[in-house]
């Protein structure tokens, strides 16, 4: 099946993955990092991959970036195209894998990992998966703590970052 | 039914003059206002909420434009606002975008008043005169100075304008040291570098607080009252009088015509689509350029089968906005001295200097209307900034290691300076806006269709002006430089569709902004701008306002309505 078959296909599947994940209500912004289903293991390694701590990030758990993301997930400001992208792409990049390797993005190793997501960034929709997941990751990394990211102001810490006064004290969307 | 003396829709820099002066006077005025009322405690400097959810403007979903433009083949190319993400609101909140501005003040110059006598007809344009001249706005430039508050201080520069006081009644803000290397660099470079005028109280005054230097101004809401926001500076005058009640979350969907000359009441939906009416005296529209077209269009009647006030044909012509673009260059630590890198990061303080040397300029025996260059750090949104390094040189994302060191990089040995560059957009007549019936928002009304063009004049001009900015950048040893000069309109700085003038027979608006058609009905927001000058709009809206107000208080003393 080639790269943009399989986009159709997903874009058309995506409307019931979106159905149970953009359901429910949570009461803060950024919820717990629950990882249960393969699709947001995936997006919390591609997080880590991207973001390595060996290169100085803070962690995704410093970060709460996965559970930034959910609150994403359930943002009505996030058009649903864009919901629609970040659970579709963590699919497409199983699906690469198994092309490439036989095997489940979770189950590479390092520089395969690297070596696929390079490889998908050379594509169109990998190069809008990986940035808007990105996007995200820098909004998880630079929102006020009262987000439910950037914990212990870890994000901010990293890069000197100093916020403007008066901070949020509380969540405003 | 609400009765008052004075309606005023739209709670901005168009209507807030009117309510304060109207008020102070002892009239009653009720300002409707479409968003909520925020109080400085609620500004909080949230980029998430702020920066990256537009907080303070309605959800593309909800309320939209169709816009219309021209591609390279001079095809019109037809887009929904919500479909494409193009939005063209701006604060929808008690004291409107004014909450949001950066507060560069300048004032109009003498010949903006009259283009077309001092530069004649250009083709493809509809450039005019003004039917008042500057020296008639000067002493409102000056009241708004007091009232609202501009910091600022005079210097000689080729295109200073004729002033009633000496100088700004408060002094310039807290100033970067890059402004200290800029005026070297101009200096150098022959350029009359010039103190920015901020609307921006420097310390305490006017029962407002004085900047915090939050390091985060424009697109925020001000949380000390020193930004010289509609609310702040004028609206909350306003209502301690006792005469002025501002109800918000109130659109005005339809202004009602009694008769073929006026006004008879408005009518509103709450937040609840529960519809109210006002009655008044004198109806004021500042609902922001596009949106008073809009309703002026949305309020047909048997007395105004096109619209109200537009059996001209002409609401919603000649729309503007302001021309030009922007261009940045990043000045990194390995090229500057030690003391200069550590008075890089300095946060907080505003750079505060622009240059109009090129107000107006000859090319080749031919004279153009130049522009102003104002000058400022990048916006200290960290995401946008963030986001600027996921590329590498050849376009492709980078991650891990090499994100890092970029990231790094940008955020603490470098800063990007950037200016942005204001000239006429000039008025034509592929550029206006309509109400064609096909789409409606969220409260069943017909939305605004924005037909946009850019006269390449513009282009030249804005081109020309940005090449003299990189000059001052390379001269400050600033590195990938890049500029964006293009006819993209910039959806804050917009004015023009209902332009005044001396005749009915091509403007809206006589020359105290009252209907030519209605006698009761005004028009005070940027709509009145036949051109628009080459500054950023709000102290001319201001200025104007308070001459409209006077001209309306002149009136009701005399009983003449």
């Amino acid at each position: 099946m080639s790269m943009m078959k399989r986009r159709d296909f997903l874009q058309i599947s995506s409307v019931a993955v979106g159905a149970t994940i953009f359901g429910y209500a949570a009461s803060q912004y950024a919820s717990t990092a629950n990882v249960s289903s393969t699709t947001f293991k995936n997006i919390a390694l591609v997080h880590a991959d991207l973001f390595d701590v060996k290169a100085g990030f803070p962690s995704v758990s410093e970060l709460n970036s996965v559970g930034y993301l959910k609150g994403v997930l359930q943002d009505p400001k996030i058009p649903i195209d864009k919901k629609e992208l970040i659970i579709n792409g963590a699919v497409w990049l199983d699906e690469t894998a198994q092309e490439t390797y036989s095997k489940e993005y979770l189950q590479l190793a390092s520089d395969e990992r690297q070596k696929l997501l390079k490889e998908i960034s050379m594509l169109r929709w990998g190069d809008n998966w990986i940035w808007t997941l990105m996007s995200f990751q820098f909004e998880a990394m630079f929102a006020d703590p009262i987000y439910g990211s950037n914990l212990n102001q870890s994000g901010w810490k990293w890069l000197a970052y100093e916020p403007g006064f008066p901070r949020p004290n509380e969540v405003a969307i | 039914m609400k009765t008052v003396d004075i309606c005023i829709i739209g709670s901005g820099a168009g209507g807030s003059p009117i309510a304060y002066t109207l008020a102070k006077a002892g009239f009653s005025v009720v300002v409707l206002e479409k968003g909520p009322s925020y109080d400085e405690s609620d500004f909080k400097k949230d980029e998430i909420a702020v920066g990256r959810r537009s907080l303070y403007t309605p959800e593309l979903k909800d309320e939209y434009h169709i816009i219309e433009t021209y591609n390279d083949e001079g095809d019109i190319v037809r887009e929904n606002g919500k479909e494409v993400g193009w939005s063209f609101w701006n604060g929808s909140m008690v004291g409107g975008s004014s909450n949001l501005m950066s507060g560069y003040f300048h004032r109009m110059k003498p010949n903006d008043f009259k283009l077309r006598t001092v530069f004649g007809d250009i083709e493809g344009a509809n450039v005019v005169d003004w039917p008042i001249d500057y020296e008639t706005l000067e002493p409102y430039y000056a009241k708004v100075e007091s009232l609202v508050g501009v910091s600022g201080k005079m210097v000689d520069h080729p295109y200073r304008e004729p002033r009633s006081t000496p100088d700004y009644p408060f002094s310039p803000t807290w100033e970067h040291p890059i402004a200290s290397w800029f005026d070297e660099s101009c200096k150098a470079l022959g350029f009359y570098a010039m103190p920015t005028p901020r609307a921006v109280l420097p310390y305490d005054a006017l029962n407002r607080r004085g900047c915090s230097y939050s390091n985060l101004c424009g697109s925020y809401g001000c949380a000390t009252g020193a930004k010289g926001n509609a609310k702040a500076a004028l609206l909350d005058a306003a209502v301690q009088t006792g005469n002025c009640s501002i109800i918000s979350e109130a659109f005005v969907y339809k202004i009602e015509s009694a008769s073929k000359n006026s006004v008879s009441h408005i009518s509103y939906y709450d937040i609840k689509k529960q519809s109210h009416h006002v009655k008044a005296t004198i109806y004021i529209l500042a609902a922001q350029a596009i949106e008073s077209s809009r309703l002026l269009l949305n309020s047909k009647s048997d007395f105004f089968p096109n619209g109200l006030a537009n059996n001209s044909g002409l609401v919603g012509k000649n729309l503007i906005f302001s021309a030009g673009g922007s261009g940045e260059g990043r000045i990194n630590f390995e090229d500057i001295s030690k003391q200069r890198q550590e008075n890089l990061l300095l946060r907080g303080a505003f750079v505060n200097r622009s240059l109009q040397d090129w107000y107006e300029y000859d090319i080749k025996g031919v004279s153009y209307k130049g522009g102003t260059i104002d000058f400022l750090f990048e916006h200290a949104n960290a995401v946008p900034r963030a986001l600027a390094e996921v590329y590498d040189d050849n376009g492709d994302l980078v991650w891990g290691k090499v994100l890092a060191s970029k990231l790094h990089h940008a955020f603490e040995k470098s800063r990007v300076f950037t200016f942005e560059v204001f000239n006429d957009w000039l008025p034509t007549d592929k550029c206006y806006v309509s109400v064609d019936g096909d789409d409606v928002d969220k409260w069943g009304e017909d939305v605004a269709t924005i037909h946009l063009y850019g006269h390449p004049q513009d282009l030249i001009v804005g081109q020309h002006l940005a090449d003299k900015a990189v000059a001052v950048l390379t001269d400050l040893g600033a590195k990938d430089i890049s500029v964006g000069i293009s006819d993209s309109p910039p959806p804050n700085l917009v004015a023009g569709g209902c332009r005044f003038g001396n005749d009915p027979k091509t403007s809206v608006l006589d020359a105290n902004c009252c209907a030519h058609e209605v006698h009761n009905l005004y028009v005070s927001d940027a709509s009145f701008m036949p051109t628009g000058g080459s500054v950023p709009y709000t102290w001319t809206i201001y200025a104007n306002a308070f001459r409209v107000a006077d001209a309306i208080l002149q009136r009701l003393r005399s009983q003449n309505v």
